[in-house]
């Protein structure tokens, strides 16, 4: 995994990034994960949100509160909105 | 003042006849009798003013004068606190979500002395606030709830109760609500109280539950937004974790006391059982549990209101950490009590057993202590070394640690539920490095022996594997070093942070500070040869004159002019 996500990311690169990362948080998993399934069903709900925030936010380089993950509870509605959220973030601080 | 103002009213209160007569509350407790006398007292002295913040026309302005009032009715007897201080844990989720005509309306009913209960846990649903069945639906403009919330302290005495309820059928982190209900406001019938439950300890509290059937609530019983409600506990849970400690605190004056007592007056072999070097150690150990359990609760509360986006670790450690180290404490005055520990009857000692009954449960409500442990130990993946470092924006651990530190006032609104830094356990280099300026008494050796554990702990945390779910017992033994890491921090941060106070007698040569990273060394698995010789000198303060209040800062902790 690339240390930080380029400056040119795509919804697609977004997503796909997303997928492998719940796929670390669910190793028995015999199915690649579904960006259209709940997050919550992987079990990744309250409890392992935290340290999977912390993962998107060192890779993005922007601040990600753990609540977006309940808020956009699919991997497609997350990384929707952590892209727009980059944007907005980098612009603010550009 | 109105921390040694409370502390000398509970002494009055305590002789023969008065509301905190031992007497009558023994008599209560073994009555399951709810000690109506005592809280009545605390109403009329003004303590439920100290559950509403300023803003609302209450005192409620810091955390550590909460916690000298709290400790303070603790030390006398924790089931009055329990029962009394239930108040404080019942509001919070209305101000931490904000000023609204709710949160003024509450303000002034807890102003004039009505109990507000606080109800998460459910019958079989334990500490799993996501698997509530509470559930409230919409009725009109307002609501209709429905369902079981078992057990709760002050569930029957409470006009008000504060629940979780689920408003989404499906549940998950947004399916859940707060709502303040007012019993007296719903239909009657809609309400059931569920009967006192009997209880091993705080049995004169009113440990019961209440029942909603299609219970009416209007519009204005929603606190927050809807869908907010998990948020809001987790984040209304942070503050009265920090606020549940002060109750081990006074648990711990109490038994010291007793134990000091015991050791001066007993006599074995011809000679006084203060004078038997293993019994010395014992309650140096015991002093040193209560003084490292004191620097951890001073650090949290004054981080509640200076790094209040990282409570949500400060507080799990907290809420872990000091009740385990009290109840340690009592098991080891218990040891050198003897049959005194156990036997009820026996005048100025028969009060033990029942401080070591009633504290057991404050390591089980609000969280217990592996419930907080767990959530620590989902976030250390957030507090892996090398994370880009936030940059700190507020003042230095060793300047808000100052014990005349005025506090920027509290602003729940910067809690969160992902702490980014740990201010305490990140300055340790640098407080290691000022004690080897100026070392007192040999404390440098243990403090250095600490950064190592601390280095080891980055390590192995960096290499913690992503998971979801529960978190595995490696992981919980890693959150358990870092409490421990966190708490020699924290006595060093307090140490740094009071050089006005180094030549007080706990002070003097580094001595409570060696004790309190003797006890963090050894809680590290690590055992400092230094460790036995500190107790004992510990085991002696407790029985010089200075040992009549072992406290950081005196006891009651002066906080507010
Ligand atoms: C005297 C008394 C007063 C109380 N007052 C109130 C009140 O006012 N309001 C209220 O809402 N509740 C109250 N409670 C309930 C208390 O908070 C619950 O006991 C608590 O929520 C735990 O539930 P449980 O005992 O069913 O244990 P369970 O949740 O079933 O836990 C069983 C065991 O598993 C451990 N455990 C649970 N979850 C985890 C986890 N995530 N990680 C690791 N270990 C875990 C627990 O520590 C425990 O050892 C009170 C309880 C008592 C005894």
């Amino acid at each position: 995994m690339e240390n930080t996500a380029s400056d040119t990311l795509t919804l697609d690169e977004l997503e796909r990034w997303l997928v492998d990362r719940v796929g670390e948080y669910v190793p028995d998993l015999d199915a690649p994960v579904d960006p259209q399934q709940e997050l919550g069903e992987y079990g990744l709900d309250s409890v392992a949100v935290v340290a999977f925030a912390a993962d998107v936010e060192d890779w993005l380089g922007i601040q990600v509160e753990p609540t977006a993950v309940w808020d956009h509870p699919t991997v497609a509605r997350l990384a929707a909105y952590l892209l727009a959220e980059r944007e907005q973030q980098r612009a603010a601080t550009a | 003042m109105s921390t040694s103002e409370l502390a000398a009213e509970v002494d009055l209160w305590s002789r023969p006849g008065g509301p905190f007569d031992p007497a009558l509350l023994a008599a209560h407790d073994e009555a399951e009798t709810f000690p109506a006398q005592a809280c009545a007292a605390l109403d009329q002295w003004g303590l439920p003013d100290h559950y509403v913040p300023g803003r609302h026309g209450g005192r409620l302005e810091r955390l550590d004068e909460v916690h000298g009032l709290l400790r303070a009715v603790a030390a006398r007897d924790l089931t009055v606190a329990v029962a009394h201080g239930k108040t404080f844990l019942g509001t919070a989720s209305v101000w931490a979500a904000g000023d609204s005509a709710a949160a003024a309306s509450l303000a002034r009913h807890v102003l004039a002395g009505e109990p507000v209960a606080w109800g998460l846990t459910e019958p079989d649903r334990g500490s799993d606030l996501l698997s509530g069945e509470v559930t409230a639906v919409r009725d009109g403009s307002g609501w209709r709830l429905s369902g079981r919330k078992w057990p709760v302290n002050n569930a029957t005495r409470g006009r008000f109760v504060c629940v979780l309820a689920r408003t989404d059928p499906g549940g998950g982190p947004r399916g859940f609500s707060v709502f303040l209900v007012d019993k007296d406001a719903t239909p009657r019938g809609t309400v059931r109280h569920l009967p006192k439950v009997p209880t091993h300890g705080i049995r004169s509290a009113d440990i019961s539950g209440v029942e909603f059937r299609d219970a009416r609530v209007p519009a204005h019983a929603l606190i927050g937004t809807v869908g907010g409600g998990l948020e809001l506990v987790l984040k209304s849970l942070q503050l009265t974790r920090v606020a549940c400690v002060a109750l081990s605190l006074g648990a711990g004056d109490h038994a010291l006391e007793i134990g000091r007592d015991f050791l001066a007056e007993r006599r074995l072999h011809g000679r006084r059982l203060a004078d038997l070097p293993h019994a010395r150690a014992v309650a140096g150990r015991a002093v040193a549990r209560q003084l490292l359990a004191e620097a951890v609760s001073f650090t949290a509360a004054r981080a509640a209101h200076e790094v209040p986006e990282e409570l949500s670790t400060v507080s799990a450690i907290t809420k872990a950490l000091v009740p385990t180290l009290v109840q340690g404490q009592l098991r080891l005055v218990g040891e050198l009590l003897g049959a005194r520990s156990f036997l009820t009857g026996v005048d100025g000692y028969g009060g033990f057993a029942k401080i070591e009954r009633d504290h057991q449960v404050v390591g089980i409500f609000d969280g217990s202590t592996w419930v907080n442990r767990s959530a620590l130990a989902t976030s250390l993946p957030a507090l892996r070394p090398g994370r880009r470092p936030r940059p700190g924006t507020g003042r230095p651990v060793r300047e808000w640690l100052r014990a005349d530190h005025e506090p920027a006032a509290l602003d729940l609104s910067r809690l969160g539920v992902m702490p980014r830094r740990d201010s305490v356990l990140g300055a340790l280099g640098e407080l290691v490095a000022a004690l080897t300026a100026e070392p007192p008494g040999g404390a440098d050796r243990l403090a250095a022996r600490l950064l190592d554990a601390h280095g080891d702990l980055g390590t192995r945390i960096a290499a913690l594997r992503p998971a979801a779910g529960l978190p595995a017992t490696a992981t919980m033994r890693l959150a358990e070093r870092y409490e421990w890491c966190f708490a020699g921090a924290a006595a060093l941060a307090v140490w740094a942070a009071n050089p006005q106070a180094h030549d007080r007698p706990a002070w003097r040569e580094g001595l409570w500070l060696r004790g309190a990273l003797a006890l963090a060394l050894e809680g590290l698995g690590t055992r400092p040869p230094e460790a036995n010789a500190v107790f004992d000198e510990l085991g002696r303060l407790l029985l010089s004159d200075d040992g009549a209040r072992v406290s950081l800062f005196g006891t009651p902790v002066e906080v507010s002019a």
